[in-house]
């Protein structure tokens, strides 16, 4: 790969600052990983692993912590996938009076912090009897990812030519057709992009879960981090195997998201508040 | 044909507007409601107490505080994003070797679930068993009562939000790649020194992403809780506290829903109008 | 094609979630009673116990114990972190979980979900007659009268104290240094294990900001034992001159060296921990620690020390010794509950019944049933059997109640009594700041 920034380390000197400094730096990235795995194998040993893995703790077992969090992230992505391709498809290829600022409304809650909505959301969850369900969590997360969603979307698609969707309309296919034959279609790689993000984001939320799943049984990961806590006893051995869960907990986050970078990257950078 | 457009519109919007219908505006009814009383969670007991817990939000010192903190952690983020993040991804873009690794490693701590990084970069903070003061020993410096003091408790948050800085390598990575900079070529060959090219040239054309980062960075830190909520938990003395984790914790005790949804109304106020300014200075440009 | 099958993950999911959902009690549906349901005949009927104590390994013998001997009735338990518990529980109970059994903190908790718990008056049909004299009167009536409108709805297991000293008698033996008495006994111990052994710390405990209320309140106690009992009800000020000294005598204890500053960055578990790993020689902690004292349990939870003794925390400046104490694990049967029978009889079987001596091996608590004899096999050595003695009497000492304000605790009494130890604040200023605070309305539940 050739690059004109490559000029930036053509002096050799220059070069050897910068490997210098990465390697430094993710040396320095790495070391909360490093102490995280050495204080789970210092007492017990790898067994731990295994130990930690077989058992419940506090009724919650790290597997089905994991199961749980999955079932989450991924109604969270269909629920923001679904909603903001709509809502993108309005927003670009309907032209309606109010349009923009009806936009501008909805992007002005990118501001909203989860936790300044803890009370009501469990005041709604009570009423729509969601509660101990994964959805319940789904659809606060949904909400609070909703206007990230309608901006990446809506970028994306003010990039797909009119014609293309006027050109099925023709055909004297309505809206609704144009959506889905075409405009679906075309949306796609956002669409993925926005299901990867959507996943990351879903399995790093400690505050809904742990408002709103209250059987053990159903404790996402994150959550588990906080709930698991209080089983493991004050010995050595106890403490290096909740080290082990910490780590274990991160490894399908870690696969996950390393698996899916490319599209998390490519969406983060899609949806930013562009001027 | 206006109409027909509004239908349609209406239509594809129905469920967006129902997302927003309940969670937003039903949501920050409730919320406004119970902002007026004293009440438990299971809203049973309440009794109004008019405006009485704003004032008693508005006139505590921790509050203030926590709204302070907040602005105070946005500004360092921006400084690392604007500093680190850019220098880093300039460095991931010129071809480097590993650049995968690399990447990677710098965006793990973003991605992974905050409980379980701030969790153990708490663990990490102890006086005298803790790996950051087995670190610094080893480099002659310590032992640093990180959470016993508000200076060094600051830097240690500071730290974790500078380990946070994947977000900005994301946006400008993703900018390098589709600017042209050829310019540093020829820069080359004016005999220009890479320290130069930094600063004069490469910072100076990427000012687009700047903005971006900027903003994004300032909204998320809105929403910023589990940091602090899993690292100092506010300490020392709850000086460290965000709004987040002000909210969070004044839920705990007797019937105190009513007062942290007082703080809650004047956290989002705050940020909505924030929001709402930045969305209004965009459209003035675009126009 | 791919959207289609997006729309039919998404019905399946939904399908997945929907239909067993509650409503969590918002807006009050755990408040009325629920009908009892009887289990059919050789049906196991399942109890849901909620607690955040004791530790889980001490309760699952227990419980296997009850299912043995109870052979139609399963228990099913889940187990917080205390201060989380505080949370859950009444979200959980307002929420209308279907809990059986909750443990409460008799001090912490019961007002907070009294609302949603049956009054013991309800099912004591359900335990044997005259089962008030199997207990000691106290801790019941603690209970009792630490409800609001003074009905008892917590049975209490036993009863606890705080702050209370372990010592790793072992490691004490080895340097020839006695059970200190008096802080100026400890300050000599101290700097004998300093001198000997860098390695080890010589007194651990929490450094959380709830803790240092239980170790101030501890200290005042020793020469004002109604400290804390007026500052709660709000007979005194709290600055009044009695705070402001504890205050500068808590600081004192660190500007001494008795206590170094480097143990407030110890949390949760960790004090314990290095304690029970031979790299502490003191502990100072909550009476519910004792199952140190148990040769059994320490085998069992692999700490590794010979030998453990306990005392009161040593005197300053010529009181007597003192902790605060109370009745502690309250059992409760809630209103939603559908199996109170079953829940009465697990709760006989833990307060009064062979539960007992099943869970009280582990020493957590002075058992409220009074025929409870602590196993020989338990406590054996010497410096057990004294420690065990010493933390009983010192929690039948009289002292106040171990009693907070949780949501002035949290906010802003811990904080201000380590800015003070910290030196941040002069004890006379935090005083009057925890006064401003105290009667600004934030906190008090008055």
């Amino acid at each position: 790969m050739s690059t004109p920034l490559r000029a930036l380390r053509q002096r050799r000197r220059d070069s050897v600052a910068v490997y210098g400094i990465l390697l430094a730096g993710a040396a320095l990235w790495l070391f909360p990983l490093v102490t995280a795995v050495r204080a789970s194998i210092a007492h017990g040993g790898v067994a731990n692993y295994w130990t930690v893995l077989t058992s419940t703790y506090n009724g919650v077992s790290l597997l089905g912590a994991f199961v749980n969090s999955l079932i989450v992230a991924a109604l969270h992505a269909i629920l923001v996938c679904g909603v903001g391709a709509l809502a993108a498809y309005a927003f670009s290829k309907i032209r309606f009076p109010g349009r923009e600022t009806l936009y501008h409304a909805v992007l002005i809650f990118l501001a909203v912090p989860g936790v300044a909505i803890i009370v009501p959301v469990y005041w709604i969850t009570g009423q729509l009897a969601l509660f101990n369900t994964h959805l319940g969590v789904a659809l606060p997360e949904a909400a609070l990812t909703l206007p990230f969603a309608v901006l990446m979307l809506r970028n994306y698609a003010d990039g797909i030519p009119d014609e293309l969707l006027e050109a099925a309309r023709i055909d004297r296919a309505g809206h609704g057709q144009a959506f889905w034959h075409v405009f679906l279609p075309l949306c796609r790689p956002a669409l993925i992009n926005l299901g990867a993000l959507s996943v990351m984001w879903s399995l790093q939320d400690f505050l809904f879960p742990s408002m709103i799943l209250k059987r053990s049984d159903l404790s996402t990961a994150a959550q588990a981090v906080r709930t698991i806590e209080s089983s493991f006893g004050p010995t050595p051995e106890q403490t290096s195997q909740y080290f082990a869960a910490l780590v274990l907990l991160a490894v399908p986050v870690i696969v996950l998201v390393v698996g899916g970078l490319r599209f998390i990257t490519q969406g983060i950078t899609s949806g930013g508040v562009k001027e | 044909m206006r109409s027909k457009a509004l239908g349609a519109a209406a239509l594809f919007l129905l469920p967006l507007l129902a997302f927003y219908g309940v969670y937003y505006l039903y949501a920050f009814g409730v919320l406004v409601d119970a902002s007026r009383t004293r009440t438990s969670l299971s809203f049973t007991d309440a009794t109004v107490v008019g405006w009485e817990n704003f004032r008693l939000v508005i006139t505590d010192e921790l509050f203030l505080r926590a709204v302070l903190n907040n602005l105070l952690f946005a500004a360092v983020s921006i400084a690392a994003a604007l500093t680190l993040g850019f220098f880093l991804a300039v460095s991931l873009a010129s071809g480097v070797r590993l650049r995968r690794f690399f990447f990677t490693v710098f965006l793990l701590p973003s991605l992974i679930p905050l409980s379980l990084f701030a969790t153990v970069f708490g663990r990490m903070l102890e006086t005298d068993d803790g790996a950051v003061n087995a670190l610094l020993g080893v480099v002659g410096i310590g032992p640093v009562d990180w959470l016993g003091s508000t200076g060094p408790s600051y830097a240690a948050l500071f730290v974790l939000l500078v380990y946070l800085v994947g977000l900005p390598i994301m946006y400008y990575t993703s900018d390098l790649a589709t600017t042209n900079t050829a310019v540093l070529e020829s820069a080359m060959i004016d005999g220009a020194g890479s320290g130069h090219m930094y600063r004069l040239i490469l910072f100076p054309m990427l000012r687009n992403t700047h903005k971006t980062v900027i903003l994004s960075v300032l909204l998320g830190s809105f929403r910023a809780f589990d940091v602090v909520f899993f690292s100092t938990k506010g300490e020392p003395g709850g000086r460290t506290q965000i709004t987040g984790t002000y909210i969070y914790n004044t839920m705990l005790g007797e019937n105190r829903i009513g007062y942290a949804s007082a703080a809650a109304v004047i956290v989002l106020v705050f940020a909505l109008a924030i929001s709402a300014l930045q969305v209004l200075v965009t459209r003035r440009r675009a126009r | 094609m791919r959207a289609t099958s997006l729309i039919g993950a998404l019905v399946v999911a939904l399908g997945l979630t929907a239909g067993c959902g509650d409503s969590g009690g918002v807006g009050g549906a755990g408040e009325k009673p629920a009908t009892q349901k009887t289990a059919a005949a050789g049906e196991p009927v399942t109890l849901k116990y909620w607690t955040w104590f004791p530790p889980e390994s001490t309760l699952k013998t227990t419980i296997a114990a009850f299912e043995k001997s109870n052979p139609g009735i399963k228990i099913e338990l889940r187990e917080f972190e205390a201060a989380d518990y505080q949370k859950q529980l009444p979200l959980a109970l307002s929420g209308g979980e279907q809990l059986d059994i909750v443990g409460v903190q008799v001090s912490a908790m019961t007002n907070s979900v009294h609302e949603q718990l049956r009054p013991v008056s309800e099912w004591e049909a359900d335990l044997p007659a005259g089962w008030r004299d199997k207990l000691a009167a106290s801790p019941v009536a603690q209970s009792e009268k630490i409800a609001k409108d003074g009905v008892l709805y917590s049975i209490p297991m036993g009863s606890i104290g705080s702050a209370i000293m372990l010592s790793n008698t072992a490691m004490l033996g080895e340097l020839g240094v006695a059970a200190p008495k008096t802080m100026d006994e400890l300050k000599a111990a101290v700097d004998k294990i300093k001198a000997a052994k860098p390695d080890v710390k010589p007194v651990v405990f929490s450094g959380e900001p709830y803790w240092q209320e239980e170790m101030l309140f501890t200290l005042s106690g020793q020469t004002a034992p109604t400290l804390s009992d007026d500052l709660l009800a709000g007979r005194k000020p709290w600055n009044a001159p009695q705070m402001v000294q504890a205050l500068t005598d808590y600081k004192s204890l660190f500007d001494k060296g008795i206590f170094d500053k480097s143990v407030l960055s110890l949390k949760g578990n960790r004090p314990a921990e290095l304690f029970g790993s031979g790299q502490a020689a003191f502990l100072i902690d909550g009476s519910w620690q004792s199952s140190m004292l148990s040769d059994i349990y320490r085998k069992a939870n692999k700490i590794s020390i010979a030998d453990v003794g306990a005392s009161a925390v040593p005197v300053l400046g010529g009181g007597q010794p003192a902790a605060r104490a109370f009745a502690e694990g309250g059992l409760s049967i809630p209103k939603a509950s559908q199996h109170v029978k079953e829940a009465a009889a697990f709760i006989q079987f833990m307060t009064m019944g062979p539960g007992v001596a099943e869970w009280a091996k582990d020493l957590v608590l002075v058992p409220t049933f009074k025929d409870f004899q602590v196993d020989p096999s338990v406590l054996t050595s010497q410096s057990a059997k004294d420690g065990y003695g010493a933390v009983i009497q010192v929690i039948n000492g009289g002292g106040s109640a171990r009693d907070s304000n949780q949501a002035f605790l949290n906010q802003v009494e811990g904080n201000a009594i380590l800015d003070v130890i910290r030196g941040e604040t002069a004890p006379d200023k935090a005083a009057d700041h925890l006064q401003e605070e105290w009667s600004s309305g934030r906190y008090a539940a008055q």
